[in-house]
């Protein structure tokens, strides 16, 4: 087997696994909200709206956080064994889509089958919302790995101002999901623009990982 | 054999003349296998190659030869060329440091030769 | 026979020159030995000529080909880098298993036999988290790595480090048992050098950025000796001689000579021996420059 092909094994199987996470947590939260709701008149309704919702906001996360620590680890350990720069940034690209595809389509199926396919749009606002941030996060992880604790510092002072904004926007009595395009001309452009983003990113990621290195 | 390589001398020498000594008490066999490099090698956590170096050493000497496909033997005679060459050795290596010494700490010719002579019924 | 070199290498860390102008022939089907000391720059030489970091300046090649983002290179290399506990993040929570696993991937070669053969030999729970595992646990982690690799050529940087004396035996015994049937390439960079130097064919020596030694092991001890006797007669016998770390006590003085080619000409007034790759290493190394 050729290295391109043996990294793409890797990155597959890591997609995969993450995937079986984000499913798994989904899962616990499901019966734990079962039980918390047991007697209820619509325990099970409850529960499985819950534990969809916290499913979605998993997807949405589980990206930019290993796209954050990525280039403090995962790059770190395929550059070890061998693997080469391109192998990691096309292998983490394949393993991003792959995750949020596998979400999207898991997610939409559940609605279709439960009977409520009206809520398929906004949760595929959230999941592929992530995709800019996935770009974003891999870029903060390689400036962690190269400036430290001053990233880390920056980082978070940029993210406390950005929490203290949106709730002074919720303040003013504005609704995240007003912001949030409907109907399907509009969702389509909000992926087009999302994946453009991500796209745009990966310049700059390509440019960050191929001077990547172990220690 | 002895598990223990000195500093004072190259270990591939060291190995050759372990493999000597081996053959001068008959612990080695004319006509007997002698130990595969990567034995040699295992046992004393040495370099094959160095194993190598020592045991080509003996085939240059004619004290072994190679049997194709089976490995290193003791050649027919080995002990008695050993015997000669270390003899020749004897008086450089061993005689003139008991003498250097005496001397040193002022044993006389006459006491030396006492000692030498009342230790000689070996 | 084929060669992993690195032609002028310059290793910049911010201010820090960690490599300077270092140039390297690597041939393969013996074992080296790299030594030097802490913060030589040993560690960083093995990244740098694995492509694992890139160098300042200067190029890597094996074969002629280079190494860097090079498929065909880097599929006959491993380099089993030292795991550490701690990532930026926190502990280290990759379980063994999984580590190991990440080799099966990645090498070709890889042997799953082999490498089930070394964990029961070594004694290691797979199912442990890296940050849980002693030091002794975390070397038999890379040694089993870089064995079950069956890379062409591989590198072990530290791996007797925190072993104890009979694992680190065992595992000189396994590398001259993988190198005797198979004639694969060890570079073995280490600090303790007495107890393996008998296992280099070849002895790399590395201080403060720049090699200064890469023969034979051999050759080289042939040529290095400790010199005593009193001191003029000491100075008169090694005049026109490389030097190293004289030593006095009261009129005796001691001094390790590198000559250019094995000497059999020394004054009989001074005592000659041989010296160990260790001493040699220490009187090199132990001057100029400061205690670590």
């Amino acid at each position: 087997m050729s290295l391109a092909a043996r990294s793409l094994t890797y990155y597959l199987k890591s997609s995969l696994q993450y995937f079986g996470y984000a499913v798994g947590i989904g899962a616990l939260i499901f019966v734990e909200f079962l039980f918390i709701h047991s007697g209820e008149a619509d325990a099970f309704g409850t529960a499985f709206r819950m534990a969809v919702a916290i499913l979605v906001m998993f997807i949405a996360m589980l990206n930019p956080m290993y796209a954050m620590y990525s280039p403090n680890w995962y790059d770190a350990n395929v550059l070890a064994m061998g693997g080469r720069r391109k192998d990691i940034f096309w292998g983490s690209i394949i393993k991003e889509i792959l995750f949020l595809l596998m979400g999207v389509i898991l997610v939409s199926v559940i609605y279709v089958i439960y009977g409520t396919p009206e809520m398929i749009p906004a949760s595929v606002y959230i999941m592929v919302g992530s995709l800019p941030f996935t770009g974003m996060a891999r870029i903060i992880g390689h400036k962690i790995r190269k400036n430290g604790r001053v990233a880390v510092v920056i980082i978070a002072l940029v993210a406390g101002f950005s929490a203290a904004a949106a709730s002074i926007f919720s303040g003013l009595g504005k609704n995240i999901s007003d912001l949030l395009p409907s109907g399907g001309a509009s969702m389509v452009l909000f992926i087009l623009v999302a994946v453009g983003i991500y796209s745009v990113l990966q310049i700059f990621v390509h440019r960050l990982c191929s001077k990547a290195m172990v220690q | 054999m002895q598990g223990n390589l000195g500093e004072d001398k190259s270990i591939y020498i060291q190995i050759s003349e372990m493999i000597e000594d081996e053959i001068l008490r008959d612990i080695l066999r004319e006509e007997e296998q002698v130990p595969s490099t990567t034995e040699l090698s295992k046992f004393y956590k040495i370099n094959p190659a160095t194993a190598a170096k020592g045991i080509n050493l003996l085939v240059d000497k004619d004290i072994l030869y190679k049997k194709r496909g089976i490995g290193m033997f003791v050649r027919e005679g080995a002990k008695k060329s050993i015997q000669e060459t270390r003899k020749k050795g004897f008086y450089d290596n061993y005689v003139k440091a008991i003498i250097s010494e005496a001397k040193l700490i002022g044993i006389s010719k006459e006491e030396l030769k006492k000692m030498i002579d009342s230790n000689l019924d070996m | 026979m084929a060669t992993l070199s690195g032609k002028n290498i310059v290793k910049k860390y911010g201010k820090d020159t960690v490599l300077k102008n270092v140039n390297i022939d690597i041939e393969t089907g013996k074992i080296y030995g790299l030594i030097g000391r802490n913060g030589a720059g040993k560690t960083t030489l093995l990244s740098i000529l694995t492509a694992q970091n890139p160098a300042t300046e200067g190029e890597i090649t094996l074969d002629g080909q280079p190494v860097w983002e090079n498929e065909a290179s880097l599929s006959r290399i491993c380099y089993s880098r030292e795991i550490s506990p701690v990532t930026m993040f926190g502990p280290n929570t990759l379980k063994v298993k999984d580590y190991l696993k990440l080799g099966k991937t990645f090498y070709k070669n890889w042997d799953q036999e082999y490498a089930d053969e070394l964990i029961k030999m070594f004694n290691l729970d797979v199912k442990k988290r890296v940050h849980k595992l002693s030091k002794g646990m975390l070397s038999a982690v890379t040694i089993i790595l870089a064995l079950a690799s069956k890379a062409e050529i591989t590198i072990l940087d530290e791996p007797v480090a925190g072993l104890d004396v009979i694992a680190r035996e065992q595992f000189y015994k396994l590398v001259i048992e993988e190198y005797a049937s198979t004639g694969r390439t060890f570079i073995i960079s280490t600090h303790i050098i007495e107890e393996a130097a008998s296992l280099f064919e070849k002895v790399i020596m590395i201080d403060d950025g720049q090699i200064v030694i890469e023969e034979n092991t051999d050759d080289l001890l042939a040529r290095a000796y400790r010199v005593s006797g009193e001191d003029v007669q000491v100075d008169e016998a090694v005049s026109g001689l490389k030097v190293y770390h004289p030593e006095s006590v009261g009129r005796n003085k001691a001094v390790t000579v590198l000559a250019d080619s094995p000497v059999d000409n020394f004054s009989d007034s001074v005592q000659v021996e041989p010296i160990s790759l260790q001493n040699l290493f220490y009187a090199m190394c132990v001057d100029g420059r400061k205690e670590a």
